[in-house]
Formats: structure tokens, C-alpha cells, sequence
């Protein structure tokens, strides 16, 4: 469904000075998969996403979505996408943001109209429906995210630390949301720095650390004997640093 | 199509419910009112100083729109990265960039036939009030022909506007550099007609890069016809259809080099 194929970065940190961010990235999400993107702050996992959604260019290497280059903005059409910081248009409401949304990506009116009152209710913002976004608290902006990310009930959702800045409840939410998408089969790629929720959610794990990819497989065999993800994630990441010191 | 319309309505939502847009049509109705109030104070001309002020006064709300509120609403896009939830649906950078123009020109619109129109009141009120200090040559209709052109004139502005934002990586940048070109786009004209016409001593070569200047800016001041409408003068319609071919030219060309720019910029 999605591949990476040799993909680097290269950043300019001054008039003449470069440094490469990513470094020859090889990896495929499978369609169906719930893959989840670990690494440390830094890793550049946000870079990757941003890549993968043709918001940045990769220097070298090439990302495609069911065989087609990211660069075409059709390939967008079955996707779901959560930044890592959503902001919205202050001055629209929720109703009115999802509506944009569905018309953009082709849905009849009846239909968004369907779907907001579906997601606003799930996500608990019917009440808020109708203010403006800029009265939304943080863990507010992060559900009315998540519903935009899904209103076209896309196949694919790429999700950038989609539990950052949400309360018990509002994870307690998502993840549900999450371990339904998951059920109807649809295909997840989201980075998070919390273990649990990555051993919950995923059956495949992509390890990044200073822009390589250290580890991409099946969870099982990530944990191996370590017996915890957070066990074998710090083995991972202590490990390349003692083969690059 | 649906694409950039969807995105043209958001953008006029988000620009009419701005509070700045509120600030500036206060503004706006105070200098509307002075249109009704200054006459008073001159004995003659009054519809040559009432077109005057009202004209300035929607040319100079055209540009607070367009240097403050469209700035902001566009730079909000880049800065804050909403434009991630535009460009996360299938929507182009080019239909972004179509999207993002025709929902400025929508809220211009707006906001230009709503001036107009309290110009249009103020006027009528004088030539009712003042009959006997009205020009005989006044004429409603080469009053509507210039404020149609002032509005081509704010549009090609906002285009200006769009061209710098499109590579510019700070919100003053693009004020500055669209300000700038304004300043140029408008007085151009006036420096070239002055050379020609009076004996001024000049550096060699300074006309030709006068010419070469007026070849690559804007000349804004060809859509100003503030005067012809003041003073009720002929307004030929060769001279209008030119006046619309240059203005429909310059800003389809900046149109496609701010989508061609904008296509290549790296927006993290």
C-alpha cells in the first residue's frame, strides 16, 4: 500500500552547511496493517510523514501509494491524515470544517452530513458542533482532528502522535476508535511515543533513530525475549548508538 | 472545480467573520460619513471632492484588506500549518493556490459592493442636497466603470500578494515586497510622464531603465480612473477592454508562477 524506496532528507542548517535528516529508508506499510512508527524525539518520524503526505520533498528516493508517486494528489483521496499539531481555521466550527472536508474528497451532502453527526457524537463534541473552533480546547482540536481524518472513511490513516494532549476520556475514545478501524481492516501508519499504546494497537512495529530505520517487522518478533516493546525499543536505540560511537 | 470552490467558501468564511475585516469596515463607514461631511467645507467641485474621498476611501479599505487580513489569513496557513488539512485531501497545490485567490476576491467583492454602495448613498445624497454645485458632466456610469476598475486594480494587488507569499518565508517579507511593488506599480507612470514633460535633468540611461521597469512592474495607475470620474470626462470603451486585456495578462502570469513556485516549496 505504501512504500519508501531508498528515501533521504537533506536540510540546509546554514548558508553552506547540509545535514541529512534521513538517511536511505526502505519500508512498506501492507494494506490492512496497523503499523506503529517508534523512535526517539528527533528520529525524524514527523519528517517521514511529512514526506509520505508530499508536504516536503525527499532528497533522493521515491515514495509511492498503491504503486502511484505521492506527488499526485489523487492518491490522497483514500487517506486519513492527523498531524501532529492539528490547527484549524479559527473561525469555522467543527460542522463546518467536515463539510469542507467531505466535499473535497467527493462526498454527496446528505452523506457528510451523515457522517459529521456520526463522528461529532462518537468523539464527543455534538454540544461544541457548532462553535467556533478557536473555543476548543487542546483535547478538543485533537478529537475534531481525528474526525476530520475520518470523515471520508478513508482506508488508509496516517496518524502523527494522535494521543498527544488528550485526556483519559478522549484516549479512551480514540483507542476505541483506533481498535475499530483496525477491525474493519483498514490500514494504519501512526507514530507515538507511548509503548502500551503501540503493543495494543499494532501487529507491526517500524523502529527509527538519527534518521535510519533500525527495526521493520511483525511486534512479535521486535519484543523477541526482551518481553516488553519498552525493553526491546531501548535495546534497539542503545545498541545503534554503540555502533555509531 | 468543486475542489477550489469549497476552498474559495471556507476562505471567504474565515475572512468575513475575521475581526479585522470588522475593524476595517468600521473605518470604512467613518470615511463614508466624512464623504457626506467635507463637501461642506468647499464652496465648489463638491462631486468632484465627494467622488475624490469616496473612491480613496474604497481603494484604501481594498488594501487594508488585502495587506492585513488577506496576509494574515494566507500566512496563518503557512505559519500555523493548516494548509496541511487542505493538502491532506486530494486537492493540488495549484487548486490550493485557485482556491485561496478566489476566496479573497470573493471577500474583496463583498466587501467592495458594500463601500460602494455607502459611496454610491453619500454621492447621490450630495448631487440631491447640492444640485447647483454638481458638475454637469457628472455621469453614474463612468462612476461605475471606475470603481469596476479599482476592483481589478485590488485583485491584481492580491495577486501581487499571492506571487510573494508563494516563496517568501515570513508574512513581513511579503507585506514589504507587495507594498513595495504597489508603491512602484502606482507612481511609475507619474515619474515617466513628469521626465517627458518637463525639463529635468536626468542621468543617462535612467529612462531606459524606467522602461525596463514599466515593461516588468505593474502599472496600477492605468486602472485609476478617479479623475476621468470626478470630472466626468469621456471614458472610451478601447480604453477599457485594453485596460481589462493587461489587467486579465498580468494577473493569469502570476497566477501560474505563484502555483509553479508554490508547487516547489518544501512546506515543513
Amino acid at each position: 500500500m505504501l512504500s519508501l524506496n531508498k528515501v533521504s532528507k537533506t536540510f540546509h542548517t546554514g548558508l553552506l552547511s547540509r545535514k541529512e535528516i534521513i538517511r536511505d529508508v526502505n519500508f512498506s506499510v501492507e494494506a490492512q496493517s496497523v503499523v506503529g512508527f517508534l523512535g526517539p524525539n528527533g528520529a525524524g518520524k514527523s519528517t517521514i510523514i511529512k514526506m509520505i503526505m508530499d508536504f516536503i520533498r525527499p532528497s533522493s528516493g521515491e515514495i509511492t501509494i498503491n504503486g502511484c508517486s505521492n506527488r499526485e494528489s489523487a492518491t490522497r483521496a483514500h487517506i486519513g491524515f492527523l498531524p501532529e499539531h492539528p490547527y484549524f481555521y479559527d473561525n469555522l466550527s467543527a460542522r463546518e470544517l467536515l463539510s469542507f472536508l467531505g466535499k473535497t474528497a467527493g462526498m454527496p451532502t446528505k452523506r457528510i452530513r451523515q457522517r459529521s453527526d456520526q463522528l461529532l457524537e462518537r468523539l464527543n463534541l455534538t454540544e461544541a458542533a457548532n462553535k467556533l473552533l478557536r473555543t476548543y480546547s487542546k483535547g478538543m482540536l485533537q478529537r475534531a482532528g481525528f474526525a476530520a481524518a475520518l470523515i471520508h472513511d478513508p482506508d488508509f490513516l496516517i496518524l502523527d502522535e494522535p494521543l498527544s494532549g488528550l485526556d483519559p476520556i478522549g484516549r479512551h475514545v480514540i483507542i476505541n476508535l483506533l481498535l475499530e478501524q483496525k477491525a474493519a481492516q483498514k490500514t494504519i501508519f501512526f507514530s507515538s511515543h507511548i509503548l502500551n499504546d503501540i503493543e495494543r494497537l499494532c501487529d507491526k512495529t517500524a523502529i527509527l533513530n538519527q534518521g535510519r530505520l533500525l527495526f521493520n517487522g511483525d511486534l512479535e518478533s521486535c519484543i523477541g525475549t526482551q518481553g516488553s516493546l519498552e525493553k526491546a525499543f531501548v535495546a534497539i536505540i542503545n545498541q545503534d548508538i554503540k555502533n555509531h560511537d | 472545480m468543486t475542489k477550489i470552490f469549497s476552498l474559495a467558501i471556507l476562505t471567504f468564511k474565515e475572512g468575513i467573520r475575521h475581526r479585522l475585516l470588522h475593524g476595517i469596515g468600521i473605518l470604512a463607514a467613518f470615511m463614508a460619513l466624512l464623504t457626506l461631511l467635507i463637501p461642506d467645507l468647499f464652496m465648489y467641485d463638491l462631486g468632484k471632492v465627494a467622488i475624490d474621498i469616496g473612491l480613496s476611501t474604497v481603494s484604501i479599505s481594498g488594501l487594508l484588506i488585502i495587506f492585513f487580513l488577506a496576509i494574515n489569513i494566507l500566512g496563518r496557513d503557512l505559519d500555523k500549518r493548516t494548509i496541511y488539512m487542505v493538502l491532506a485531501t486530494p486537492t493540488s497545490r495549484g487548486q490550493y493556490i485557485l482556491g485561496k485567490f478566489a476566496g479573497i476576491c470573493l471577500l474583496l467583492l463583498v466587501s467592495f459592493v458594500f463601500l460602494s454602495l455607502l459611496l454610491s448613498g453619500a454621492l447621490y445624497a450630495i448631487t440631491t442636497i447640492y444640485p447647483a454645485h454638481i458638475s454637469a458632466r457628472f455621469s453614474w456610469s463612468t462612476l461605475f466603470w471606475a470603481q469596476v476598475f479599482l476592483f481589478l486594480e485590488l485583485v491584481l494587488v492580491a495577486a501581487i500578494m499571492f506571487f510573494f507569499s508563494s516563496f517568501s518565508s515570513s508574512l513581513y517579507l511579503t507585506l514589504i515586497l507587495s507594498g513595495i511593488i504597489y508603491m512602484i506599480g502606482t507612481s511609475i507612470e507619474s515619474i515617466q510622464l513628469a521626465l517627458s514633460t518637463q525639463n529635468i535633468a536626468t542621468p543617462s540611461g535612467i529612462e531606459s531603465i524606467l522602461e525596463i521597469i514599466q515593461w516588468i512592474f505593474p502599472n496600477l495607475s492605468a486602472f485609476d480612473f478617479k479623475t476621468i470620474a470626478a470630472y466626468g470626462l469621456p471614458l472610451h470603451s478601447s480604453t477599457l477592454a485594453l485596460t481589462f486585456a493587461y489587467w486579465f495578462f498580468y494577473t493569469f502570469s502570476l497566477l501560474l508562477l505563484t502555483a509553479y513556485f508554490f508547487n516547489k516549496r518544501e512546506l515543513s
